[in-house]
């Protein structure tokens, strides 16, 4: 018995040796003169090789100039993940403890969302780029050169403007410092509106197509089959045409939009009528979005507004003792019921073949189903909107974690800033790259036939003009006009769908707001209302009944084993099967 | 000096190290992080961090949209079982009883899909339910789910079925049928009990996996059909709160547990070891 015992640990240390030396293997690898880099990234979210397309593999380019560079033969350990949360868990699983008490991480550069880069800021989860900053106050990266220089002011901007505590540390510093922008977009909705005007008895149909092409364009075709609001999967005769997302944070900002429609279009009125700042504008529509369980008003006393200007808020969101995730979880409730289902990947495949009508979207997948729709032979014609009472911007960005080798991620990162390999990505996924320097600006233009001359606009018919001059903030002056703004011409056809969603106007993005990280005790209450939502209704007393019936019969067959045992049997009388001659052989 | 012994238990300790590693090791997680708490943020999920409580356990019992999920799935695996036996056992029976020549093919052919991915298959069903008209409406949801997971559990029911039904030995039909019972009687009162362990593998095989498999659920409910396996996966993903995430992995084995114990129970009176259990 003694040795079977020091036999069995003998071997689980055996075992134990083994999986240890396989786990040292990989850190082993530096001394042998390779460097690697660990790169942690959304799944087909980087551009590879393909001919037809002339998108070329960015990882193999990197590692041809980065051995060059160091000297050193550098290799890629790139790995991909389905959803940013799983990435987090993921994290949180491989990480180390050091020395110094602080966690380390298995991954030099990781691309996650903003909520939860603002999350993984917040957990001291991140290092920070190697920076300075400019006169300006403006965030300047050592080691990014191409970021520098080819990024779109309106980004910059953006993680320049938003700060973050650190809260183990107690620092606070900009998004910019640990963040660089790799994609970025809005939220809305990819809709058929052809279908829809079909199904509403209320729209005309015929003042939508002419000559079975659709006629209206941009804001003029949202309206028209009343697209562009929050409300739009809600509507009772667009029942089963739409799907939503099946993640929690998404679908909650499509329901505080709808809840709170009325109140967000005040807000717009407010801000366009100048009684609020566009800045105050934009952080009362955060606070809005991001609400959960806290009322509202306490929230706005912490964006530091004037009294005036908080009554007038006061006014809008009189105070109630219902919380936001409560009126949501009604509204969500309402609306399982209108539409096709809740889906993650399956509503751009779904919207292509027209199975549905209405898809909430993020503006990358958007460009992606619109353009999978264009090539299909009888695909239908989709546009892509962002609803009237704002809505969510988004982008992905590089952080390093704690532990990374930053010298090669950031030779990474501004690697891939380069304009080629933006493009090159830009045509490979679909979504859209922050970097805006000319050769950006010349594929947008011959991409979309546009043209910045007003006289060959006219000439073509390009006659609707966009001011991109919020975005292109770094193109020659060639394409700019005299009191540098950057105007494009284009044709009519093209506003509502890929060039608009891929590049929204300056009216779109200024009602955008961040997603911003919730604190556990909201995730709590969220996650509650989601599953309540989820998994619908069952009555009460059906749920007592149940319970009640099983418990009686096992307390039955208890008694009756137990009866059993001791002896008491209750006799059943013999069956009679009848006389033996009834067999069919004897017979 | 002794001869170095091997006696034929040793083979045994690969396997034994392989559940005290694979098996034992993970379920004591599961109970450790079930009956833990983390405070405070950020969620570090560092051990020395955790603190004993009941929460988790008094959270879930606490909503009763948990409740709900748990009748959903149950429901959900008991009328997917009850419908793969009717489906199954006529099929096992027939094949079983058959001398055509082709039997073994037809088998095949029924126990066939169980080689193609499963997800291709549930994509597959999708596509023929959208085509018969089976979205017309959120409600049937529920059905085209059903529909789903007979499909796909239904293999996992013919053979366990096939392999005791084909042991059976006709004497004892004959002699069934010699003491004069009806060929009515006669199945139902000796080739059902007989068959016994065969429904209680296949039981086994389809109640047990269904109850969390929310891949078909997902997919084929449009997200209209929510089970306890999903509510697992969003507490471990959106929430990061791994304890609360392993305390309903626990009720859930416990409630299997207790089906599994249901089961055998009935099953053990009746069960004559003629034939044996395949699993």
């Amino acid at each position: 018995m003694k040795t079977n015992v020091k036999r069995l640990i003998a071997s689980l240390f055996a075992i134990v040796l083994c999986f240890s030396s396989l786990a040292s293997c990989g850190e082993n690898a530096e001394d042998s003169g390779v460097l690697e880099l660990n790169v942690y990234n959304a799944e087909e979210y980087i551009s590879e090789f393909d001919a037809e397309w002339e998108t070329f593999d960015i990882i193999k380019k990197f590692e041809e100039a980065a051995t060059e560079k160091f000297g050193k033969k550098v290799k890629v350990n790139y790995s991909t993940f389905g959803t940013i949360e799983n990435m987090y868990n993921e994290l949180q699983l491989t990480k180390k403890k050091g020395k110094n008490g602080e966690y380390t991480y298995a991954y030099d550069l990781v691309c996650p969302s903003d909520y939860m880069i603002q999350r993984m800021i917040n957990e001291n989860m991140l290092e920070t780029y190697d920076v300075a900053e400019n006169q300006d106050g403006e965030i300047v990266y050592d080691k990014v050169d191409n970021y520098n220089e080819y990024a779109s002011g309106f980004i910059k901007d953006l993680f320049n403007s938003k700060e973050e505590e650190n809260y183990v540390t107690g620092s606070v510093k900009k998004w910019a410092e640990y963040a660089v922008c790799y994609m970025w977009g809005t939220m809305g909705f990819i809709y058929n509106p052809v279908k829809l005007a079909e199904t509403n008895a209320d729209i005309d149909i015929n003042g939508l197509l002419k000559d079975g092409e659709i006629a209206l364009t941009g804001n003029e075709l949202e309206e028209y089959v009343k697209a562009n609001t929050w409300s739009l999967p809600w509507q009772a005769y667009y029942k089963n045409l739409g799907t939503i997302k099946d993640s929690i944070r998404d679908t909650y900002a499509l329901a505080v939009g709808k809840v709170y429609g009325e109140k967000l279009l005040e807000l717009r009125r407010l801000w366009e009528s100048g009684e609020l700042t566009h800045d105050e504008y934009q952080k009362i529509i955060i606070k809005v979005f991001n609400n959960v369980n806290t009322p509202l008003s306490e929230e706005f006393a912490t964006l530091g507004l004037p009294t005036d200007k908080l009554t007038l808020l006061a006014k809008i969101f009189p105070d109630t003792e219902t919380k936001t995730v409560d009126i949501v979880s009604e509204s969500l409730k309402d609306l399982k019921y209108n539409v096709y289902g809740f889906e993650v990947d399956s509503g751009k495949k779904d919207m292509a073949a027209g199975k549905i009508a209405i898809n909430f979207a993020w503006s990358g997948d958007a460009a992606y189903t619109l353009d999978t729709a264009d090539e299909y032979s009888d695909g239908a014609q989709l546009y892509y909107a962002v609803p009237k009472e704002g809505s969510n911007i988004w982008f992905d960005a590089w952080v390093m974690p704690k532990g990374a080798n930053k010298e090669l991620a950031q030779f990474f990162v501004n690697f891939i800033s380069d304009p080629e390999c933006a493009i090159s990505n830009m045509d490979y996924i679909g979504y859209v790259s922050p970097i805006s320097g000319d050769e950006v600006f010349e594929r947008l233009l011959d991409t979309y036939e546009l043209t910045t001359d007003p006289a060959e606009a006219e000439e073509n018919g390009l006659t609707y003009a966009i001011d991109y001059s919020y975005y292109f903030t770094n193109i020659s002056d060639d394409y700019k006009t005299e009191d540098g703004k950057v105007i494009v011409y284009s044709a009519p056809e093209n506003i509502g769908r890929q060039l608009t969603t891929q590049y929204p106007e300056k009216s779109t993005v200024d009602r955008c707001a961040l997603m911003t990280t919730l604190s556990k005790g909201e995730l709590k209450d969220l996650n509650k209302m989601w599953s309540d939502v989820k998994v619908g209704d069952i009555s009460t007393a059906f749920l007592i009944t149940v319970p009640v019936i099983i418990g009686v019969v096992l307390l039955f067959f208890a008694v009756y084993s137990i009866l059993k045992k001791r002896g008491i049997t209750f006799k059943r009388k013999p069956k009679v099967y009848g006389q033996l001659i009834k067999s069919e052989r004897i017979r | 000096m002794k001869a170095l012994k091997f006696s034929r238990k040793n083979l045994g300790i690969p396997y034994a190290a392989f559940i005290a590693i694979f098996v034992v090791l993970p379920l004591l997680l599961i109970v450790l992080y079930a009956f833990t708490v983390e405070r405070g943020e950020p969620t570090t999920n560092d051990i020395t961090k955790f603190s004993f409580s009941f929460e988790n356990f008094v959270y879930f019992f606490g909503s009763s949209a948990n409740i709900r999920a748990i009748y959903v799935s149950f429901g959900l695996a008991i009328i997917t079982t009850v419908l793969c036996l009717l489906i199954a056992y006529p099929v096992a029976y027939i094949l079983a009883r058959s001398k055509m020549k082709w039997k073994n093919v037809v088998l095949m052919l029924f126990v066939l899909p169980m080689w193609i991915n499963f997800v291709l298959r549930t994509a597959a069903m999708k596509e023929l339910l959208f085509k018969i008209g089976m979205y017309k409406s959120s409600k049937l949801s529920m059905v085209n789910t059903v529909i789903g997971m007979v499909y796909d559990y239904l293999p996992f029911t013919i053979l366990p079925l096939y392999t005791v039904l084909i042991k059976l030995d006709k004497s004892i039909l004959e002699a069934s049928a010699d003491l004069g019972a009806t060929s009515a009687e006669t199945f139902f009162k000796v080739v059902i009990p007989l068959s016994a362990p065969g429904i209680v593998s296949a039981i086994t095989m389809v109640l047990l996996p269904t109850t969390t498999s929310y891949v078909i659920s997902d997919t084929l409910g449009n997200g209209n059909v929510t089970i306890i396996g999903k509510l697992i996966e969003d507490q471990f993903s959106t929430m990061f709160d791994w304890h609360a995430g392993s305390a309903i992995a626990m009720i859930l084995l416990v409630l299997i547990f207790l089906t599994m114990f249901i089961t055998r129970k009935f099953s053990d009176e009746e069960v004559n070891t003629r034939g044996g259990g395949l699993w």
